[in-house]
């Protein structure tokens, strides 16, 4: 028996491919695609990478969101709700961590803001005994004595928020990284890799003088 | 798909919006496979899935008893996620503004062989499955989400158009055209860089050896 491969329109088409991979083709879907394959023999090889491409997508996805399984409810939500939900409240008023976040990443973008240390733009470059020095004042002259050596390049202007965490006074703690970015000579410079075994591998680097390498 | 990765009965959830902390739970342990599908389908490459999921349950505690009707429940909870994963690119792009990136390599960061922007290039893009998940997340957004959907086994054309708010027949179309959007785009991409190709083949022959 001949059957006349039936016109099918580019969406129903697709259509028919995408209810065979997901194994919802009807015994009718099923006719039609047999009619179309006798006339069109590609058709099969279009089923068969739809197929496989679906099915390499799945393994990749699943595998990805398994991640997913072991992010649970907050443990103190679920013990003390109401203490969970004043410290809800308290992140409400940042409009949420994401946005807390987002608003000290903007407020730290132009550096620390000199009224927020404890030195004075004066007294930052004046030398004061560590032993007295506050932090702020021991760190400033770290800064601008390495920048004297050239051992300090800068400080990069947004640290890396770690943490913030709401108080119960409606504070919020925070906890950053500071970046300095330093420079020294050295004799070798390595780099790391891996084997084709995924063993990880120290090999020196090849620089030559005048390319200069970002480091 | 079982029920545990799917959804919840509408009694459970029901409680859990009137404040049953157990309740929650199962709620989100029912749902969170396909929030995390939303959420890779949508986030910025460098983004966390699990920090994202993380404000997502943060959000569900939250706001869950704001909702008034259950059958909302789904569409509510996809909306969270994309502000999560939305909120994340914003906060990415302002970070990459003032970021100083130190190169990996720096044989390939001479002057001129600067290594290209390319999500091949990845370290988990050497294996086919990361390319093919990289490439479906630049279909457009309508097709992008269902098909991923879809990939978490089982989950039917009906349950993925409660979460989008759509027909099912709907749901099926951009579901096929979206795997043949990928599938030309896998092909375009193989054909681009020859790399692909020489790779895949390899890692063929060394997977049937």
């Amino acid at each position: 028996m001949t059957r006349h491969a039936p016109e099918l329109t580019p969406d129903e088409h697709d259509r028919l491919l995408s209810r065979i991979v997901d194994g919802e083709a009807t015994g009718a879907d099923w006719d039609t695609f047999r009619a179309v394959a006798s006339g069109d023999q590609a058709v099969w090889a279009e089923l068969s990478e739809t197929q496989r491409t679906a099915g390499v997508l799945s393994d990749a996805l699943r595998a990805r969101s398994a991640i997913a399984d072991t992010v649970d409810l907050p443990e103190d939500f679920l013990h003390d709700p109401a203490r969970t939900q004043r410290r809800f409240d308290a992140i409400g008023r940042w409009g949420g961590w994401a946005a807390a976040a987002a608003i000290l990443l903007v407020w730290f973008t132009g550096g620390i803001p000199a009224g927020l240390t404890d030195a004075g733009p004066a007294q930052r470059a004046s030398l004061i005994p560590l032993s007295s020095a506050s932090p702020e004042q021991a760190f400033d002259q770290y800064m601008h004595a390495g920048q004297a050596r050239g051992s300090v390049v800068d400080e990069l202007p947004n640290p890396v928020l770690v943490s913030a965490e709401p108080l119960n006074d409606g504070t919020v703690r925070v906890t950053f990284i500071r970046q300095i970015v330093e420079r020294k000579i050295v004799n070798e410079v390595y780099t790391t890799s891996h084997d084709e075994l995924g063993q990880p591998v120290t090999t020196p680097a090849r620089l030559e003088p005048g390319s200069t390498g970002s480091y | 798909m079982s029920e545990s990765t799917v959804g919840t009965d509408l009694r459970t959830l029901s409680a859990a919006m009137q404040g049953d902390r157990e309740a929650l739970q199962a709620v989100w342990r029912a749902h969170r496979r396909w929030v995390a599908v939303i959420l890779m389908a949508h986030k910025p490459r460098e983004a966390d899935v699990e920090d994202l999921l993380q404000a997502v349950a943060v959000q569900l505690c939250r706001k869950i008893h704001e909702l008034r009707e259950p059958e909302a429940f789904k569409p509510w909870l996809r909306t969270v996620a994309l502000n999560a994963a939305r909120a994340a690119g914003r906060s990415t792009t302002r970070r990459k503004r003032h970021t100083l990136r130190l190169s990996r390599d720096p044989v390939l960061s001479a002057p001129g062989t600067a290594p290209r922007e390319d999500p091949r290039d990845a370290t988990d893009a050497r294996d086919e499955g990361a390319r093919l998940l990289a490439l479906a997340r630049e279909l457009p957004e309508s097709y992008r989400e269902p098909l991923l959907m879809r990939c978490l086994h089982g989950m039917s054309y009906r349950q993925i158009g409660e979460v989008l708010d759509l027909p099912e027949t709907t749901i099926e179309t951009r579901i096929a055209r979206g795997r043949r959007m990928l599938r030309q785009a896998a092909e375009a991409d193989t054909t681009r860089d020859p790399r692909d190709a020489s790779s895949r083949t390899h890692r063929q022959a060394r997977s049937s050896s």
